[in-house]
């Protein structure tokens, strides 16, 4: 009976609308219809076979390669809550079902205005919703369907509303979101991601200065559960769970981490194992806890190689006038976007600085994406290896704060006309700098890059994709697998490991009065990510004293 | 009956000749029934369906749109709403018996049958005097009072605000024609005198002062209709247009002239031409002089901050002004709007900037034939067919009938003018829900509040209690203050924290900025002056310059705290005076002089130049500010990383605890709600000192100053009436946290404890004499170079249980008294240099007993310094010669001769003035001549270091003089 309503619901969901409504007699089933649409269909759609059966809406698969009205769902980031709630009406004068785009043919006669009946309207939330920024390749594989990296659409997608992209010159795709369930008013914060199933439609969207311009409209059926928004991995990852993509293969932890690390080393670091592991360590990193604020360290790394002077030809595709082409992004940028699910490069250069705006400001009501306005969890890797000598304007200034703010306390102020209000992110923070400190920012570790392999030189450190040497399909599942699962893992202090942390710190205070407690914050926050990464359940005193080691080392090389 | 029949005119309407107006036929009071969404007045032929609308009587009521165009009927029955009349009944009543003065229970909403003769001044009647006075067309009404009086009248009103307004207003027109007749009419030409002519006014009520406040996310579909108050902060304000309340229209065909048309928030036209022998329904006419029109303006608005849930971003809500309520709100305030919540149609034809746009589009849909009346543009509903399937748009929008600020003022009159006057205590504990009240109340009540509140401040940063007591006070704050003359005496405290590397103090500023809403985090190094005051901009747009504001303006009537305070540039620590001190801040710029208020209190975090704190050094020398910035600093505070075993512990502990428990190792007693709660109410309190007090006060003044005066310590800063300005503000914040309203002798004293600890002493070594001279010639010396690194605390007790070893064998009780060092005023001691500190830990040897060693402490030194060089250059200035050696010694021993008891003394101070001069020529305090070379200039080396001259040759005469370089102006004020 299920399949009947699967096969019914991919061919022709509005049919299925009103045949649901139809069906539904009991008084507070229809009382709250948008509630019933969206148990049932989650019902129809509960199995994960079933529900990769639903076409992916993304920017391989705009909505202009559906036709009108066809079932989707869109896998989106939460780009702006502002519009206000729109009413529509729930049910027209004769019965029939109103709601998520569908219109009667005898409602559109002149008269029609007159037969509305007040108390049948209804409020539907309305969000503006764009594909996930930096969101790597496999992970969308992953979580859509293998053969969805195809492009179906014969003319990429022209977004119509070009200013709700977070990443200017990668395309992008935006929608307007309907939801229609009552509960939702707040349910959804700006960079949630989620996954919506519904109609695609045209609709026009009014803007604050009365243009009307036409843009895709989705009808919300139901919001699938979390894991299809997101890649999940058990942590620790030896502990047998059951998933999907989880190797079935006994998971030796410290193996696949040296493994790891050595291929971070080797293909996007020219062999410093060191500056490897800290970045290994950087990219696991969560904020902890807002209070007392324990956010996640930011890292520099210094003395890094700027791009050696690509043959900048006519043919190199740079979108946007003001964005590096590719050529300027380092290894480490693909290295990362093949364990990392999410992850995005921030290439800083002047014009980059200058123009690009990094918060959302919201102009006439309509929130202007901004680059940091990103998903929870993604990777930000930074680099410095395009600026060159210049003059940084206002708007340059601004953006170099917003991201100072993000670094330090992982936060973002999204501007508005009147006022600035704070929003909370979750991105770590990685630093490629050329000279001995960045030139902007202020990170919480900074580490000397020191290459052993030399001869490769810079052309080693900016190679494209396509030469770097993936080890095989296994290994890469296990790298992902350590690293997505430690980013939500916990670990915690006994209490034998923290008296020893204490009378440790009091002994080094006494012998040497270098440490402060600042650094001891730093130690313990590095001994945590540690334990992570090693998908421990605990710092245990040999962790500490491993982290400890690892931490001097890093200063050590500074100071050298 | 009177009301009934206004419903008949509209048949009469129709009739040819042109008569706009009522018939003089009907009764005076009964011009057409504005905006009844039960009758439509207006369409001539619409009598009948829409009296259905009666049934709903219990819903809220919705906005009617013209019925269908059905057939004339007229025997319909015009239904009346029985509730509507006697909701008009009552309020009529209300209106002309309310008074002031009376503090009855409410009496009974049954029609006035027996009128109460009232007492007081029937401010409603005077009101309405007054509107006529002044021309004004709005009745403003409080709703408190028809709560009081007639809470059945309130809640009819409240609940179907939207069904009863034209009963309201009839109301209010039939009072201003009993009380006012001759008001009701326009007179729009002097010269006409007939009646007929002359067109009605329109009056509105405006209610304020609801009992609840909503915010614009509560605003639902089952709020429409009913009569709530929002508040929000303006971000748009459209202009001011005319809007159409009733429209007539000329048939183009036959000619003929159709009034009254009520127009429903989009324009409507008439359906059908009222002249039977024309069926024309499309071309019309807007007759603009005999049509109805008045002001409207759309405002938007957005949600406060403190409504909005973490992480959600701010709601926007269009609001519609009309009448006299238009440019009332501008944009950037924070308002309360009084009205409903209603439903509306293609708002996107309202406030268009381009009103052509709209007008074209009509015309479009116009030429295109068949939708005469219908929407405008492919938004609605009708017009569909055109463009194709599209779902309703209808927008929600707030209807105000009444606006004011909303700054928390209890005071504000409605008219507009504010009164200015600090939130009342009782007022605040009455906005309180109850368990919050109990909370509050329990704090006041219990005793050592003070240290209590200091130990939930900033509950994430372990230790620093003083530095934690001035955050508290500043919070407090002391009281403002004006003077007769209209000068503005601040009631800011200013803290300064300075302080060595990872003592949190980013930390404290970050805890006062999520504390305090009006709370703003700069740092000095990335700021500019401008950036921290105001700036002068260009606006792309219009070319204009305009003033933004910088971080101490926003924080107005907040706390700015500035991170890194030294690495401002001193050109913007400068522009900060003004702020600090006068509390303004004044722009002249392109054009724009302002002077734009800065009641801030300024937290500052500064860094010791070189990295760390040396204690050997003023406080001005440690810290890269110009003297009249710290001066306007009420407290510094220095924080210190010292090597305590005991505090690294704890301070570990907590770090440790922290990691592992996150939330749950933090437990303040308070927690953050509650001390903003106590800090508002304990903000209402205005301290003023008691006469004990303010002799304590005093007494503490002269303290303060005769230190200053008399050390010859270098002290911090000077003591000047600043200071003394800042002891009584720090009383006036302490009295408040203790939320009284006298300022007891108690709190003064902690003031000043804490105003003491900011003056820090200036650490100075002892001056051993010895040490110089023997450097390395002692045996059994071993004299460890202690440097920073070390533990010098361990060997400041061991020197000093050495030293009272050494002197309690060999010395000389007065010898104690000459200050061995050790027992310095602090405890803690600063670096220790190889000049003082060395330490011997062998001086309990059994060798000859060591020499005494010739050691005083640095203020008798200095003392010592003086005296010599004011001697000296006094005889220089007389005898125009320097003073012999001899000479100079016979005289320091002579003017001591006093407290010498014995011969040793005498042995001791004449070693200790030779010791004395020799050090002051190698200070070069002293120039030393020899032989009888005393005219020559000075030219030979007068620094060599002397090694052994214990004994003076006895043929050379040794002159001194006063070094050159001295000056001795500054000696004598720092003596005297």
């Amino acid at each position: 009976m299920v399949s009947a309503y699967l096969v019914d619901a991919l061919r022709d969901p509005t049919g299925e609308l009103k045949e649901l409504f139809s069906n539904t007699t009991s008084a507070p089933q229809a009382a709250n219809f948008p509630l019933t649409v969206a148990a049932h269909f989650s019902r129809v759609f509960e199995r994960s076979d079933a529900f990769r059966q639903i076409p992916p809406l993304d920017v391989a698969h705009p909505p202009e390669s559906y036709a009108d009205r066809s079932l989707v769902r869109f896998r989106a980031m939460v780009q702006d809550t502002s519009p206000s709630s729109e009413m529509y009406l729930a049910k027209y004068r004769d019965g029939t079902l109103g709601g998520w785009g569908i219109e009667l043919e005898s409602h559109r006669d002149e008269a029609s205005d007159e037969d509305i009946e007040y108390d049948n309207l209804r409020e539907c939330t309305v969000l503006w919703g764009v594909n996930v920024p930096g969101e790597s390749a496999w992970s969308t594989i992953e979580l859509d369907s293998p053969g969805s990296a195809s492009s179906s659409a014969s003319t990429p997608h022209q977004p119509a509303r070009p200013h709700k992209g977070p990443i200017s010159y990668k395309p992008h795709l935006g929608v307007k979101i309907k939801i229609y369930e009552n509960n939702t008013t707040d349910r959804f914060k700006t960079t949630d991601v989620a996954t919506f199933v519904g109609i695609i439609s045209s609709e026009p969207f009014s803007t604050e200065l009365g243009d009307q311009i036409e843009v895709p409209t989705l009808h919300v059926l139901f919001t699938a559960p979390e894991q299809n928004s997101s890649i999940i991995r058990p942590y620790p990852a030896s502990k047998p769970e059951v998933h999907p993509s989880v190797n079935s293969q006994p998971f030796d932890t410290l193996k696949v981490r040296e493994q790891l690390i050595d291929w971070i080393a080797e293909e996007a670091l020219n062999g410093d194992r060191e500056a490897a592991e800290w970045i290994l360590l950087a990219s696991i990193a969560r904020v902890q806890s807002r209070h007392p604020p324990l956010i996640q360290p930011s890292l520099t790394l210094t003395q890094f190689p700027p791009p050696p002077i690509p043959s900048v030809t006519g043919s190199e595709s740079s979108t946007a006038s003001t964005a590096l082409p590719p050529a300027y992004h380092p290894t480490l940028t693909h290295v990362l976007s093949e364990i990392l699910p999410l992850t995005e490069t921030l290439p800083l250069s002047l014009p980059y600085l200058n123009t690009v705006p990094f918060s959302p400001e919201s102009k006439d009501e309509d929130l202007h994406a901004g680059v940091l306005q990103l998903p929870k969890g993604s990777v930000l890797l930074i680099t410095e290896g395009g600026i060159s000598e210049g003059k940084l304007q206002e708007r340059g200034l601004m953006n170099v704060h917003a991201l100072q703010e993000l670094i330090s306390s992982q936060t973002l102020a999204y501007k508005f006309p009147f006022s600035q209000f704070s929003f909370r992110t979750d991105n770590s923070c990685i630093v490629l700098s050329e000279g001995r400190k960045s030139a902007f920012l202020k990170t919480h570790l900074t580490v000397l890059f020191e290459p052993t392999e030399s001869g490769s030189g810079a052309t080693n450190l900016y190679k494209p994709a396509e030469r770097i040497k993936m080890p095989e399909k296994g290994t890469l599942d296990a790298f992902r697998n350590l690293v997505v699962g430690a980013q939500r893992g916990k670990v915690q202090v006994k209490e034998a490991t923290s008296e020893y942390i204490q009378q440790d710190f009091v002994s080094e205070r006494q012998r040497n009065k270098a440490i402060t407690s600042d650094g001891l914050i730093r130690r313990m926050t590095i001994a945590k990510l540690y334990a992570l990464s090693m998908h421990l359940e605990e710092v245990t005193i040999d962790v500490w004293e491993r982290a400890k080691a690892f931490d001097e080392k890093r200063i050590a090389r500074l100071i050298s | 009956m009177d009301v009934d029949a206004s419903s008949s005119p509209p048949m009469r309407h129709t009739s040819l000749p042109p008569s706009s107006g009522p018939m003089p036929s009907l009764p005076s009071n009964s011009t057409p029934p504005r905006r009844t969404p039960n009758r439509s007045a207006g369409n001539a032929l619409s009598l009948g369906d829409d009296d259905a609308a009666d049934t709903n009587s219990d819903g809220p009521a919705r906005r009617r749109r013209r019925p269908k165009a059905n057939a004339i009927n007229v025997d319909v029955p015009i239904v009346r709403d029985a509730v509507g009349e006697s909701v008009r009944e009552n309020f009529e009543t209300f209106l002309r018996t309310y008074t002031d003065e009376i503090a009855l229970a409410p009496t009974p909403a049954s029609d006035g049958g027996v009128p109460i003769a009232p007492d007081g001044e029937l401010i409603y009647i005077e009101q309405i005097h007054t509107m006529r006075e002044y021309e004004l067309t709005t009745l403003y009404i409080d709703y408190g009072h028809i709560l009081q009086r007639d809470d059945v009248l309130a809640d009819a009103i409240q609940k179907q605000y939207y069904r009863f307004l034209p009963y309201i207003r009839r109301a209010v027109h039939n009072l201003v024609s009993e009380f006012e007749p001759e008001y009701l009419k326009i007179n729009p030409t002097a010269a006409a005198t007939d009646s007929i002519n002359l067109q009605s006014r329109e009056f509105s009520v405006a209610f304020y002062h609801l009992p609840l406040v909503s915010g614009i996310r509560e605003l639902r579909t089952d709020k429409i209709g009913t009569l709530m108050s929002i508040s929000g902060t303006v971000t748009r304000t459209s202009e001011v247009r005319p809007e159409l309340l009733y429209g007539s229209f000329i048939c183009e065909i036959c000619g003929g002239l159709v009034n009254e048309i009520e127009q429903q928030f989009k324009y409507t036209e008439p359906n059908l031409c009222p002249n039977p022998t024309c069926g024309n329904r499309n071309l019309w006419q807007l007759q603009i002089d005999s049509s109805k029109f008045t002001d409207w303006q759309k405002v938007r608005i957005q949600e406060n901050p403190s409504e909005i849930p973490t992480g959600s971003m701010p709601r926007s809500l269009d609001v519609i002004l009309r009448n006299e309520l238009v440019e009332r709100a501008k944009a950037g305030d924070k308002c309360v709007f009084t009205g409903t919540f209603i439903v509306v149609p293609d708002v996107s034809q309202l406030g268009l900037p381009g009103g052509n746009k709209a007008e074209l589009m009509r015309e479009a849909s116009r030429a295109n034939g068949n939708s005469g009346a219908s929407a405008v543009g492919g938004a609605g509903v009708t017009g569909l067919k055109r463009l194709g399937v599209r779902d309703l748009q209808y927008k929600t929008a707030f209807l105000a009938c009444m606006v004011h600020d909303a700054d928390g003022r209890a005071g504000t009159n409605i008219r507009g003018e504010e009164e200015d006057g600090e939130e009342d205590g009782q007022a605040f504990a009455r906005s309180l829900t109850e368990p919050e009240f109990d909370e509050l109340k329990q704090m006041i009540e219990s005793d050592h509040i003070y240290s209590r509140l200091v130990e939930s401040i900033a509950p994430t940063v372990y230790g620093h209690e003083i530095v934690k007591k001035g955050l508290l006070l500043q919070l407090m704050g002391g009281v403002h203050k004006q003077t007769q003359e209209g000068m503005h005496l601040r009631g800011d405290i200013n803290i300064c924290i300075v302080g060595d590397p990872s003592t949190s103090k980013s930390q404290f500023l970050k805890y006062i900025c999520s504390f305090l809403p009006r709370a703003v985090y700069t740092s000095g190094k990335a700021s500019s002056a401008a950036g921290l005051t105001a700036a002068v901009v260009k606006d792309e747009e219009t070319g204009d310059f305009t003033i933004e504001a910088g971080a101490l303006m926003l924080a107005d009537n907040g706390i700015c705290a500035i991170d890194e305070f030294d690495k401002m540039d001193i050109s913007d620590q400068v522009a900060i005076h003004e702020a600090m001190e006068q509390q303004t801040i004044s722009i002249a710029k392109a054009g724009i002089h302002a002077t734009l208020n800065a009641r801030t209190s300024i937290l500052a975090a500064a860094n010791p130049i070189g990295g760390r704190y040396d204690r050997k050094k003023t406080l001005r020398a440690n810290v890269a500010m110009t003297a009249p910035i710290m001066s306007r600093f009420d407290l510094f505070f220095v924080v210190l990383d010292e090597c305590d075993e005991k505090a690294d512990l704890n301070i570990a502990k907590h770090i440790v605890n922290v990691h592992r428990f996150q939330d749950e190792a933090i437990h303040p007693e308070f927690s953050t709600e509650a001390l903003q709660r106590y800090i508002r109410y304990a903000r209402t309190f205005n301290p003023k000192l008691t006469p004990e007090a303010a002799d304590v006060l005093v007494e503490k003044y002269r303290i303060l100053r005769q230190d200053d005066a008399s050390g010859t310590g270098r002290n911090s800063y000077r003591i000047t009436v600043r200071q003394l300005e800042s002891m009584i503000r720090l009383s006036e914040a302490i009295a408040r946290a203790n939320c009284t309203a006298e300022i007891t002798p108690a709190f003064v004293r902690e003031a000043y404890s804490l105003l003491r600890q900011s003056i820090i002493h200036v650490e100075q070594d002892d001056i051993d004499f010895d040490e110089e001279e023997l450097e390395g010639e002692r045996d059994g010396d071993r004299r460890p170079r202690a440097d920073d690194a070390d533990g010098e605390e361990s060997q400041d007790v061991e020197m000093s249980a050495a030293e009272l070893a050494a002197t309690e064998e060999a010395e000389q009780s007065y010898n104690e008294s000459m200050g061995i060092n050790g027992s310095g005023p602090s405890g803690h001691r600063s670096a220790a240099t190889s000049r003082a500190g060395s330490a011997r830990p062998d001086v309990a040897m059994p060798a000859p007993p060591p020499k005494r060693r010739m050691v005083i402490t640095h203020d008798k030194f200095l003392q010592l310094q003086s005296l010599i060089i004011l001697h000296l250059s006094q005889v220089e200035r007389d005898t125009g010669r320097g003073m012999d050696r001899d000479e100079l010694v016979d005289w320091y021993l002579e003017s001591k001769e006093e407290e010498f008891e014995d011969l040793e003394e005498v042995e001791y101070e004449k070693e200790l003035i030779t010791k004395m001069l020799r050090k002051l020529v190698k200070d070069n305090y002293l120039i030393e001549a020899r032989g009888d070379v005393q005219e020559s200039l000075p030219s030979f080396d007068e620094s060599s270091g002397q090694p052994s001259m214990d004994t003076q040759d006895g043929n050379v005469r040794v002159y001194y003089m006063v070094h050159p370089s001295v000056d001795t102006e500054e000696n004598t004020s720092s003596v005297g």
